[in-house]
């Protein structure tokens, strides 16, 4: 019955891309895509050979690291005949491609198939996410949102309902705000020997698992959604200079803070990789982190969770009256500015096919559907007993922001990823002190630069597709 | 020589055992984590104790033409070392035996070339290679492999060069020998133990380099070691199937080096005794 559903949807995604394009009009098309293993490529990959049936083009994907791969997109924009025409893209990537025009501009495209790839059904920000000063620089292929994942089975457990209020005052449930998440690790935080939900531990229990490595900017992922949901800004709009050292910077700071109890001790080395461990293996009672990797709370074979407990979902903690800011995040498919109008427009009938709604449909019937950016996918109501955040995926996207874009991206999150790192670690002394010396770094590099190209950058109309 | 007494030689055992500790976890750390279900890949305390799975080295060679790539590995670094030893050797040759006050500077300038950063020479490489029709092609890998490792080849053989005596040169150019053949049939084979380190160096940059490869190569020349890291994907780092490419990695130097370690040791000490 199984493979009869997927043959039917594989047919009817068939059906529905055969308007895409029709067959044999790209006989004379050889398309290479530059990109990284990574779901939203993964779960194509193996499948293109559908569209060459569709289309008469031929598509090759190769995959590369995810370290380094916007350098050898840089590097492939600059040459006249480039060897790759599909690029794979991380949205804060757009201000580095935009400047340096890598990605070809598909606004009029978008808005001229608008009806075709159900426009209206696309979660707005996933859009956004791909904007560069209003144009649409990379088509969605697999949207993201920074959630909280906690120990549902735990949360439910009348013991430690009891125990919870007794000692806080408030009732046991996912938190709403920061100083309830830095509770809620507290209460938690277990040694070997201990009692949890009537259970003797063996080992030590963790309140939180929150990343705090320098590496890859780890650290500084952790950091944003964090001031974000305290109403911080990355930029002054007033200079284009950073504004991460404010009043919301410096309580995000405190908050991850007083979360380094509560954390596993190794802490200091924690990527975001490897702190979704703990929470995959049921050793922390809470965990914020991107959805992409929440699909494997769910799936024996990739966490321990599911085979001695439940994981619930619920959206990121925001600071004290402050509505809830999810951050969002896009990784996308771009076309080579470079590449030929013909490969160019093969290209788009590529993005079409393996980003479209019955596309994604189908990825999510077959079990990769962990990343979703239409409105109609997320709340399907069998979809989301299958995958069942997707209403917590749905709801935060309301009042979403978009990541960091900026060109200087890299240099922040390294630069911060850095110092706040020293600050967590006790190398330095205050929370002030951290952000300060990092918004100097930062500023040095910048202030290189004019006041109105700085202003552009960090500029964010609204993504003239909607217009 | 005196044989060490039981407390000396406790001592050096320890040592050697500390020294063995420090260089082998990482090894065991690999090997094991590549047979160690996903699940409980970074459990603390590492689980020792567990039913080894092949998964990852299934999915290794299931999701990427990993024998492909390890071939393209072996091209490039074996094809690096092949001309490197040749040019190399016979460049180190010309300024053991050249008599002219400024070669020692020659040499300098010839080992100065290794000195370039690679990030900083990639573009224009990769614009030499695109225009040329060498993009993504083990070739391209062997020339800048090649500029990296003729350097040190000529470094480290012109050293052994030296060493060896000129009277034995003379014997053969007496006996009638040309400058080639007492090059190929009395020098170079009392520089063996050289041309052994040589070859383990110059083998092993080939092998482990990243940068070049990941810059310069798509699927038809991708090398191992870029293989292995596109496993650090933006939604997941694969660290099983990371960790069975790592450890696959691991034996080709290894085989390689043992095959050179006759030469290599009697390299590596050569001179040190008189």
């Amino acid at each position: 019955m199984k493979h009869f559903k997927t043959l039917v949807v594989a047919g009817a995604v068939s059906l529905v891309c055969g308007g895409l394009a029709s067959a044999g009009e790209f006989d004379d098309v050889e398309l290479k895509m530059l990109a990284i293993g990574d779901t939203s490529v993964t779960r194509l990959a193996p499948i293109v050979g559908e569209f060459e049936e569709l289309t008469g083009a031929k598509v090759q994907i190769d995959q590369f690291p995810y370290p380094g791969l916007i350098d050898k997109i840089v590097i492939e924009a600059s040459a006249n005949t480039p060897s790759y025409q599909l690029m794979w893209v991380d949205s804060p990537w757009v201000g580095v491609l935009g400047e340096s025009g890598a990605l070809e501009d598909l606004t009029d495209l978008v808005k001229r198939d608008a009806a075709e790839i159900n426009l209206d059904d696309i979660v707005p920000i996933q859009l956004q996410e791909n904007t560069w000063q209003g144009r649409l620089l990379a088509f969605p292929a697999s949207g993201m949102i920074w959630h909280q994942n906690y120990r549902k089975d735990l949360y439910e457990h009348p013991d430690e309902q009891a125990a919870f209020k007794a000692k806080y005052g408030y009732d046991l449930a996912p938190a709403q705000t920061w100083d309830q998440y830095i509770d809620i690790a507290e209460f938690f935080t277990r040694k070997a020997g201990d009692t949890l939900a009537g259970e003797t531990l063996e080992k030590d229990f963790y309140g939180n698992a929150q990343a705090y490595s320098r590496v890859a900017g780890a650290i500084t992922h952790d950091f944003f959604p964090i001031m974000r949901s305290f109403g911080g800004q990355y930029w002054d709009p007033e200079t284009g200079l950073c504004a991460m050292d404010g009043e919301a910077a410096l309580a995000a700071a405190e908050v991850m803070k007083k979360l380094v109890a509560f954390n596993p001790p190794d802490y200091l080395g924690l990527m975001w990789d490897i702190r979704t461990g703990y929470m995959e293996r049921g050793e922390t009672a809470q965990s914020s982190y991107w959805s992409v990797r929440t699909v494997r709370l769910t799936n024996p074979d990739e966490a321990v969770l599911p085979t001695i407990g439940e994981a619930g979902y619920a959206p990121s903690p925001t600071g004290d009256g402050n509505a809830q800011p999810t951050m969002t995040g896009a990784l996308s498919f771009g076309i080579n500015s470079k590449a030929t109008e013909r490969e160019k427009e093969a290209a788009w009938a590529f993005i079409k096919w393996g980003t479209s709604r019955d596309m994604m449909r189908r990825f999510a019937n077959e079990g990769s559907g962990v990343s979703q950016f239409h409105k109609s996918i997320l709340s399907d109501a069998g979809l989301q007993e299958k995958y069942p955040y997707y209403q917590v995926l749905l709801d935060t996207q309301e009042n979403a922001q978009r990541r960091i874009f900026h060109p200087f991206y890299a240099d922040v999150e390294e630069v911060f990823g850095v110092e706040l790192n020293k600050y967590m670690a006790g190398e330095t002394e205050s929370a002030q002190e951290a952000l300060t010396n990092a918004c100097t770094k930062i500023n040095t590099r910048l202030k290189v630069f004019p006041q109105d190209m700085r202003l552009r950058w960090i500029a964010d109309p609204k993504a003239e597709i909607f217009n | 020589m005196n044989r060490p007494n039981r407390r000396q030689a406790v001592l050096v055992y320890l040592l050697l055992a500390v020294v063995l500790i420090v260089f082998l976890t990482p090894i065991y750390i690999i090997a094991s984590s590549s047979v160690k279900p996903t699940p409980i890949m970074f459990q603390k305390p590492p689980a020792m104790v567990f039913t080894p799975t092949f998964e990852h080295y299934t999915q290794l060679f299931a999701t990427r033409p990993f024998a492909k790539f390890m071939l393209n590995s072996l091209i490039a670094a074996l094809g690096s070392t092949v001309f490197s030893l040749t040019f190399g050797s016979l460049a180190a040759y010309a300024i053991s035996r050249i008599r002219h006050k400024r070669m020692n500077d020659v040499a300098f300038w010839i080992l100065s070339m290794r000195m370039f950063p690679p990030i900083a020479v990639v573009v224009p490489y990769y614009i030499i290679f695109k225009a040329s029709g060498l993009l993504d092609t083990p070739l391209a890998l062997i020339i800048i492999y090649s500029t990296a490792n003729i350097p040190l080849t000529v470094w480290l053989m012109k050293g052994f060069f030296d060493e060896v005596p000129r009277a034995l040169e003379e014997a053969a150019a007496i006996d009638g020998y040309g400058l080639l053949q007492i090059f190929w049939y009395v020098t170079l084979p009392l520089a063996a133990p050289g041309l052994a380190v040589s070859a383990v160096f110059c083998f092993i940059f080939s092998w482990n380099e990243f940068i070049f490869a990941l810059m310069l190569t798509g699927s038809n020349a991708q090398t191992v070691t870029v293989a292995v890291m596109s496993f650090w994907s933006s939604d997941a780092v694969q660290w099983g199937r990371i960790m069975a490419g790592s450890f696959i990695i691991l034996i080709p130097g290894v085989i390689f080096v043992l095959t050179c370690q006759r030469w290599l040791v009697r390299g590596l000490t050569m001179g040190s005794v008189k």
